[in-house]
């Protein structure tokens, strides 16, 4: 199931647009009906005249032709006609004179009238070859413009004299909505083409999807309906709060609607497993839980809240309770590295209880940006000098930052902010970053939080290696401190990543931990300037990492990763080439 | 990362049971009027011409007579088809509302017979040995394959793969209508597409309206839900 939820989520961003597209063209064909679109509405039935009102004289015909299958003899606007189908086709002919049919232009204009039948005169006769508006027609012909209210224009085929169409304005319109329908922009009408076969395929596969997903939601019983209420209760650390809610419900809509914050990235879809609780009775488990947690998570009791509804489970523990919206005010800001600050916050009322590792969600305004703070330092202004003074306008956005400091020693809390220049294809600058290292001392924001489990695994005898990039600093540097702050540290390899010399956040620091022996710490420059006097490693930091572990005991590492996603991407690739066991590496991808 | 479950996933799966099986039905439908292709459905490789071309000596000149003897006459074909076993010339006089054949030699107005039909179909028939199954006139009631403004007309059924039934003309034999499954397949599912159930012309019926309206609320959800979905995706758990 969770397979055909990602192919039908897959398949409807194929399709949409010409779903929608088959909608809007079958609703107007639904509204308008075929009449109006038929181009008709002024069109008389053929008239019969008969053959006694004129004179034939069929004896003169020029029949040099073979095969002849079939002689017709007609009445075209009081004129005699001659029609003879033959081997090549068919012929025409005037009845009078046995010569070759011929249509001028005010018989063209006798023509159109006679089948006509509208409120409108002939305002313009215009001899054509081929029109847009008769596919696949040829030859020669007058297209009769009339000036009534749908704008009529009557198409006459010269060679037989006779109507072959009737055209409007509501007809126009009816034939771009075929065309959307169809997909067949020719004016064909063709739905045969291998485009719409393509697309009808594609649709059969995306609505059947659907439908068997449909069907799984009535047989495991989760579109019943529950007028009923039952009693629910939601354990959040020491308070109990007892909530009364229709069977149906999922728990996450539940604990939603009474303010019990518990994450979630789908919006209660099973695919993102964020909105973890604990159940505190036997629970069971469903495709999308099997996939999105662990085995160990599963056996102490983990559920994810949208995948169960209350009837089943009446009591459960949230963990995450803590989550909630602080005001933080700034106290300090300032450039680490040319492009990235330092940001400390104090946090309005009691403080934040969060691990290291964890991240706090910005709620950054709308507002009107500066594309450059006011305070770059005079050492950092060549990097700068490539962006111009300018503001820009952005929405509401989210931005997530780790907490570059483990947790109790203040109210403060310390995030480093990447400023996000403009990239290819952007005009602006990162609107997040922007705005946050546009931020000035004493100004408020909100944040939401703490979010995230990228915390220390245990286990004693091992070495924690961390590889790091850019902003991936602030968790990992959250992550050393706190383990530094454990009675017995345990080993600490850290590698870390950056462009060149002026780009090591923290750099005195973890030097200083360095000489003092605690953690082995390890830049590696991969674009250093040619001015630059470096001894250290050199290379992308993947690769540092890959030779030092060559012919070490990978069994003895616990591996912690944050940073820019091509770094991320890169070192987890390394290690799982390596073969380390996938809960062995842990990583954030998010909280820089 | 939004903090809401979705209200939309509750809306999209509620209308999914609705106007969902609905937009399965016209997928379904659509597809088969999509991989079938029209000129096959109307059944133009079933027949082909049954007549033969005219001889030389083709006596066009009764026309005048025609036109006399039958005043209100306003069309007139010569044609050379097969009846009473072989082929002959026929002058086809089309009256208001009627049509009908005069043998050219005395003018004597033509009356089909069940022999002259099945004669006639084998030769329009194109799919191999013909295997007339059933030959007969209808008069009063047409089965709904068939539009009944043609009343009378002959049917005939053959015995072949897809079930081919031809009407022909009542007086004249002319080949009118073709039918066989894979049209009666395309007349259910355009049944189904267009939601008329009785007469499978109707394109305008409320309900037809009222679903596709509720269609487009059903892919707003659906957008939506797929934009949330893939934006969360984004933050993958640890």
């Amino acid at each position: 199931m969770r397979f055909l939820k990602w192919l039908h989520r897959w398949t409807s961003l194929i399709i949409v647009l010409q779903v929608l597209l088959w909608t809007i063209s079958g609703l107007y064909f639904a509204i308008v009906g075929n009449a109006d679109m038929s181009g008709k509405q002024y069109r008389k039935d053929s008239v019969e005249v008969a053959l006694s009102t004129t004179q034939f004289n069929i004896s003169n015909l020029d029949l040099n032709v073979e095969n002849i299958t079939k002689v017709r003899s007609h009445v075209v606007v009081g004129l005699p006609q001659v029609e003879v189908h033959h081997g090549e086709g068919v012929s025409y002919f005037d009845g009078r004179t046995g010569q070759t049919w011929h249509t001028n232009s005010d018989l063209a204009e006798a023509i159109a009238n006679a089948s006509y039948i509208g409120p409108g005169e002939v305002t313009e006769i215009t001899a054509i070859t081929a029109s847009g508006e008769l596919h696949g027609w040829e030859g020669q012909g007058y297209r009769i413009n009339y000036n009534d209210d749908l704008n009529t224009r009557v198409y006459v085929d010269s060679t037989s004299g006779s109507v072959l169409e009737h055209r409007n304005t509501p007809w126009l319109l009816g034939d771009w909505m075929f065309k959307l329908h169809y997909m067949d922009y020719s004016g064909g009408r063709n739905f045969n083409h291998m485009l719409i076969i393509v697309a009808a395929a594609v649709s059969l596969w995306f609505a059947l999807s659907g439908l068997i997903l449909l069907l799984n939601l009535l047989f495991t019983g989760q579109m019943r309906v529950s007028f009923r209420k039952v009693p629910f209760e939601a354990i959040a650390g020491t308070e109990r709060k007892q909530i009364s809610a229709h069977g149906h419900k999922t728990i996450l809509q539940t604990l939603q609607q009474h303010n019990i914050l518990v994450a979630s990235g789908c919006g209660g879809g099973g695919t993102c497993g964020l909105c973890t609780v604990k159940a505190t009775q036997d629970a069971p488990i469903t495709t999308a839980e099997k996939s999105l947690l662990t085995a160990e998570q599963l056996a102490e009791g983990c559920r994810l809240a949208c995948q169960h509804q209350v009837s089943q489970l009446a009591s459960i523990e949230v963990e995450k309770l803590c989550v909630s919206k602080y005001q933080l005010k700034l106290v300090g800001s300032k450039f680490l590295t040319p492009m990235l600050k330092e940001l400390r916050f104090k946090v309005e009322g009691e403080g934040i209880e969060f691990k290291a590792g964890q991240y706090m969600q910005f709620l950054v305004p709308k507002a009107k940006t500066s594309t450059r703070p006011h305070d770059v330092p005079e050492a950092f202004s060549t990097e700068w000098a490539n962006i111009n003074q300018a503001t820009f306008s952005h929405g509401h956005v989210r931005r997530n930052y780790s907490m570059a400091t483990i947790a109790g020693l203040s109210q403060e809390l310390v995030f480093t902010v990447r400023y996000q220049p403009p990239t290819n294809g952007h005009k602006h600058p990162g609107a997040g970053s922007s705005y946050m290292c546009n931020m000035k001392v004493g100004e408020q924001i909100v944040a939401e939080g703490p979010y995230g489990d990228f915390n220390r695994n245990h286990g004693p005898e091992r070495t924690l290696f961390f590889i790091g990039g850019g902003a991936g600093m602030a968790p990992l540097r959250a992550l050393i401190q706190e383990e530094l702050n454990e009675e017995s540290p345990r080993q600490i390899e850290f590698y870390y990543g950056a462009r060149n010399k002026q780009e090591i956040v923290y750099a005195e620091e973890f030097e200083a931990l360095n000489s003092k022996g605690v953690v082995n710490f390890v830049p590696v420059l991969s674009d250093k300037k040619e001015s630059c006097d470096w001894q250290g490693k050199e290379g992308f930091v993947h690769e540092a990492v890959l030779s030092y572990l060559s012919g070490k005991d990978l069994e003895s590492y616990d591996f912690y990763v944050c940073g820019p996603p091509r770094m991320l991407a890169a070192a987890l690739q390394m290690l799982e080439e390596l073969g380390v066991e996938p809960s062995r590496i842990r990583y954030d991808d998010f909280g820089i | 990362m939004r903090l809401q479950s979705s209200g939309f996933r509750t809306w999209h799966r509620w209308l999914g049971l609705f106007v969902g099986i609905q937009m399965v039905l016209w997928v379904i439908s659509g597809s088969y009027m999509v991989f079938i292709k029209l000129p096959f459905i109307h059944g133009v490789h079933l027949t082909q011409e049954a007549d033969i071309p005219l001889n030389k000596t083709v006596q066009l000149n009764r026309l005048e007579e025609i036109i006399a003897r039958y005043p209100t006459a306003h069309d007139v074909q010569f044609v050379h088809r097969y009846i009473g076993g072989s082929y002959h010339e026929f002058a086809q006089v089309h009256e208001a509302g009627n049509k009908f054949l005069l043998k050219l030699n005395d003018l004597s107005v033509v009356e089909l017979n069940t022999d002259d039909i099945s004669g006639l179909a084998e030769r329009y028939y194109k799919k191999g040995v013909p295997n007339i199954a059933k030959v007969e006139l209808l008069t009063t009631e047409a089965p709904s394959e068939l539009n009944p403004a043609h009343l009378p007309i002959w049917r005939v059924d053959f015995d072949d793969f897809a079930d081919t039934t031809l009407y022909l003309h009542r007086n004249t034999g002319e080949m009118t209508v073709r039918r066989h499954d894979f049209w009666r397949g395309f007349d259910f599912m355009w049944m189904l597409h267009i939601m008329d159930y009785e007469e499978r012309t109707n394109i305008t019926t409320w309900w037809l309206r009222a679903f596709i309206i509720a269609t487009f609320g059903f892919i707003f959800t659906g957008v939506i839900l797929v934009i949330q979905t893939l934006r969360s995706s984004k933050r993958k758990p640890l």
